[in-house]
């Protein structure tokens, strides 16, 4: 079967039973994407799927096929995307684990709501669990990408 | 994982398979509960039914003067965000929208909360207050049952082999019904409830009617609290009425020790959750997210 991901189009085998989370990593190498609870738990996992994070490891790579899967991998385009930016700049990164995942709950989120309050930002990653930073730098560097985003783009 | 899937087209196909395989088969909507079943080996089976090969069970149609129609596969992201449901369903739209985390509710569907049937189903005291119906369909035809009689214990849905939810019908409302959830929960996101509350009822004059009061995770279904919303029927909301109703619903419900709260606690919660649920539709109170 074929998958769309990050603007590309990949030719996978296709069985049943796999889910989209080890199709991306062990057929595609894109190990962006971290295993962390394997139960939709903890947000490790989380891609896009037509722009709307879920869990990757809840979803079957068969019914994945015709959207468009956007990880980690796909933000940058030969620059990083101001959400990276923004991470890099607040020290929103320690062991990094998260930080994928994090990263693509962000861009969904300000996708949907370019201005967010700090309720929303907490609400827009409260599936994304992280045990290192004490999520204040993550919220920080959410609102200065958002900052970043409205303040004309990428340039 | 292992299981083949099976991808009928159509809903009798779907029902003919889950005959067909009785205990060896099981119908997949979301995943959200099932996967996590397959995955830590709560549940063994070979074979899932995927009903998201069947078109058509993701609609939600509102014919206004009626009823709200909900499609089985319909994501608790689209009943949280959906206009009709938070201007006149606000309890569901509320209690989607407690579910899990983002991701979840993007995947996990009402049809797949409510025939899981866990005693702590966030829709399911929201669907209850707001007088839900359930249309099914299977091997001897269609029916409907009343959302009130399909839980028949922790996860033991009132459905005969084969069968499946084609629809959730909301009735329209009564003109100025509103309607409100509140989850108690350890944590505010990717958490099952240790209690929940949904009511329902309008404001006539000084007074309130068509009260509806449902509780969740305190119970080994969720139910309608009768004699609990009855102390709410025909008063002002005032504080005697509001106490008298708690403690109402706090021996209404029957909730259990677990991992996540003891029995009294919960049942302490029932009652304080219900004043809560009132004065925030009395306007009294800050709604969710504040």
């Amino acid at each position: 079967m074929t998958l769309r991901v990050n603007g590309g189009a990949y030719r996978v085998r296709a069985e049943a039973a796999r889910t989209l989370l080890e199709v991306l990593r062990e057929d595609l190498g894109l190990t962006g994407t971290k295993c962390g609870c394997d139960e939709g738990d903890c947000g490790a996992c989380t891609v896009l799927l037509d722009g709307e994070p879920v869990n990757a490891c809840l979803v079957l790579a068969v019914h994945a096929q015709g959207r468009e899967i956007t990880t980690v991998e796909g933000l940058a385009d030969g620059r990083w995307h101001p959400v990276q930016e923004a991470f890099a700049a607040e020290g929103a990164v320690q062991c990094g684990f998260c930080t994928p995942g994090m990263l693509l709950s962000a861009v969904a989120l300000l996708a949907r709501n370019p201005d967010p309050a700090e309720e929303d930002i907490r609400r827009g990653l409260s599936g994304n669990l992280c045990r290192c930073t004490g999520y204040v730098r993550i919220v920080r560097a959410v609102r200065r990408a958002a900052q970043a985003l409205r303040g004309g783009g990428r340039d | 994982m292992r299981f083949e899937l099976l991808r009928p087209e159509t809903l009798p196909e779907a029902s003919g398979l889950l005959v067909r395989y009785g205990e060896e088969a099981r119908p997949l909507a979301g995943g959200t509960d099932l996967f996590v079943q397959l995955k830590t080996r709560r549940l063994r089976v070979p074979r899932l039914v995927d009903l998201r090969s069947v078109p058509g069970l993701a609609e939600i149609t509102y014919r206004p003067g009626e009823g709200l129609q909900i499609g089985p596969l319909v994501t608790h992201a689209r009943l949280a965000t959906h206009q009709v449901v938070r201007e006149k369903f606000t309890a569901l739209a509320e209690a989607c929208a407690s579910v899990g985390s983002p991701q979840v509710r993007n995947l996990g569907t009402v049809g797949g909360n409510l025939c899981n049937a866990s005693p702590a189903a966030d829709s399911a005291p929201a669907l209850l207050a707001l007088g839900a119906v359930l249309r099914l369909c299977g091997p001897r035809g269609e029916r409907e049952v009343p959302l009130a009689a399909f839980f028949q214990g922790p996860g033991r849905p009132a459905l005969a082999a084969g069968e499946l939810v084609r629809a959730v019908w909301l009735p329209e409302p009564a003109p100025g019904t509103v309607s409100t959830y509140l989850k108690l929960g350890r944590r505010q996101a990717l958490e099952i409830a240790v209690a929940g509350v949904a009511l329902a009822a309008r404001r006539v004059a000084d007074t309130w009617r068509d009260c509806r009061l449902a509780l969740g995770a305190v119970a080994p279904t969720p139910l309608l609290a009768g004699r609990a919303a009855a102390e709410l029927e025909g008063t002002d909301w005032g504080g005697p009425a509001l106490r008298r109703a708690a403690q109402a619903a706090a021996g209404e419900c029957s909730p259990i020790s677990d991992q996540r709260a003891s029995a009294a606690y919960r049942r302490d919660m029932v009652g304080v959750l219900t004043v809560r649920a009132a004065n925030r539709l009395a306007g009294k109170e800050a709604g969710p997210g504040a």
